[in-house]
């Protein structure tokens, strides 16, 4: 019993570390190759284990990175919304990867978070080049692997039996 | 293909139903979205949520913090005596300054009661703190450790000690999100000091440049000149400096020119700003407003 509290502390912690992460202040250059975390760590639940993460949770959490980032409420909650739905979809697929295979899926579904992201602040009127929102995916790929990795063997310790 | 066959658990997608829940949350978001960006009303019930969060925004700032300290605790004595008589010099430079205005001030004051026109009130400030945050990069934002409790406004000018850096637009009782005015979203009344010309400087998205799109080609506009507040719209007080003229962009035929102006506040580099209530404070000369009084009243 008291496993399966920890594997819920986990999701939690998770959580609360990929938040801390997005707000944790970076030299000038380099607020553009910040990783989405939240987003990351959403698709790590939504691949490994859906019972976690369903659409009411991920929109859920949006609304709270939406108060933590001082953006309109409901954009990151779109945004979570739609990266846990395509996992959803292609989770059984996904989960099999061979792991760089896996790093470069992830990498796709964020750029097109960011395409849609950027177009919503448009949209509202923030005006912002363009090229810049493409430097996060990639790094997010380069990160996916180890964050992977590490989520996993936490789970593995704590996993309900 | 392998999913189309193993639909048994709800989560995993495919099923009609998993579209519908989709569609049904992405327009319960652009429903929080449109609504937020359009009123009031939902902006303050997200001010006083953004508390839930405050916790987590402090726990960042803890290494920073730390290290700030441990380098504080390890500076030279003789470094700190340097500085502490640094501090003094110019803390004696000001204050000499401040005196000769607070005379300029009092005779400003009597002319406008000669004039007959409105004393012109003085602000009260609030020093408050900058939270070491990256918020959305798409927005220029910044947190402040004062929130309601401390009196704080949706609206309320921010400024450092070079000049106006935006305003808050949430505010938490604890904590509050100020807009800078170098958000693309963002407009400040401004005048030329020079010539006392009124326009609107824009925020551009950059955090080194504003854009005053309006100036008409003939207009009298030079690099190098100071562009303060001019407290029209009521909402910034008058006379703060804005930035400075940069360039001016002249193209030839078209009715209106691009300036460009750097912004005088640090606004990626300072640490406290000051909060205004812009014409909070009464005047500090009162005796020519009773004299006026008594001479009135028969």
């Amino acid at each position: 019993m008291s496993r399966r509290r920890d594997s819920t502390m986990l999701v939690v912690l998770s959580f609360v570390a990929a938040m801390a992460l997005t707000v944790m202040p970076l030299p000038d250059g380099l607020t553009w190759f910040r990783p989405y975390w939240v987003g990351l760590t959403v698709i790590y639940w939504a691949i490994e284990n859906p019972s976690v993460l369903n659409l009411g949770r991920a929109f859920a959490i949006g609304l709270l990175l939406d108060l933590l980032t001082g953006t309109m409420a409901g954009l990151h909650a779109l945004s979570l919304v739609v990266i846990v739905y395509i996992v959803q979809q292609f989770r059984l697929r996904m989960r099999f990867f061979p792991l760089w295979q896996q790093a470069l899926a992830v990498g796709a579904i964020l750029l097109n978070d960011r395409v849609i992201y950027a177009w919503i602040q448009s949209l509202s009127g923030s005006g912002v080049s363009g090229s810049e929102i493409l430097l996060a995916p990639p790094v997010a790929v380069l990160v996916w692997p180890w964050m992977f990795l590490l989520l996993d063997r936490l789970r593995q310790r704590y996993r309900p039996r | 293909m392998v999913e189309s066959g193993h639909n048994s658990d709800t989560t995993s997608g495919g099923s009609p139903s998993g579209a519908l829940r989709l569609a049904l949350y992405a327009a319960l978001a652009v429903a929080l979205m449109v609504t937020d960006h359009h009123s009031r009303y939902l902006r303050e019930v997200r001010g006083h949520l953004t508390a839930l969060t405050y916790p987590l925004l402090k726990l960042v700032q803890w290494p920073g913090a730390s290290g700030r300290w441990l380098s504080a605790q390890l500076a030279d004595r003789s470094e700190r005596d340097r500085r502490v008589r640094e501090l003094e010099e110019r803390w004696l430079v000001s204050q000499s300054r401040i005196n000769r205005v607070a005379a300029l001030e009092a005779e400003n004051q009597r002319l406008r009661q000669l004039l007959g026109s409105s004393p012109r009130l003085g602000d009260r400030v609030l020093v408050a703190e900058l939270l070491d945050v990256d918020l959305d990069p798409f927005t220029h934002r910044m947190v402040v450790d004062r929130g309601s409790n401390d009196g704080v406004f949706a609206g309320q000018p921010v400024a450092d000690a070079r000049g106006i850096m935006g305003q808050i637009e949430l505010t938490s009782a604890i904590s509050a999100n100020a807009v800078l005015i170098s958000d693309p979203n963002h407009a400040i009344p401004v005048s030329i000091n020079r010539t006392g010309m009124r326009t609107i400087a824009y925020g551009t998205g950059q955090i080194d440049r504003l854009e005053l799109r309006d100036v008409a080609a003939s207009a009298d506009i030079e690099p190098g000149d100071l562009v303060v507040t001019s407290g029209l719209g009521n909402r910034f007080p008058t006379g703060f400096p804005v930035g400075t003229v940069t360039s001016i962009e002249n193209q030839p035929g078209a009715p209106f020119r691009t300036v460009s102006i750097t912004p005088l506040a640090e606004l990626d580099r300072a640490r406290q700003v000051l909060l205004v209530w812009p014409g909070t404070e009464p005047p500090e000369d009162e005796e020519p407003e009773q004299i006026a009084d008594g001479a009135l009243t028969p």
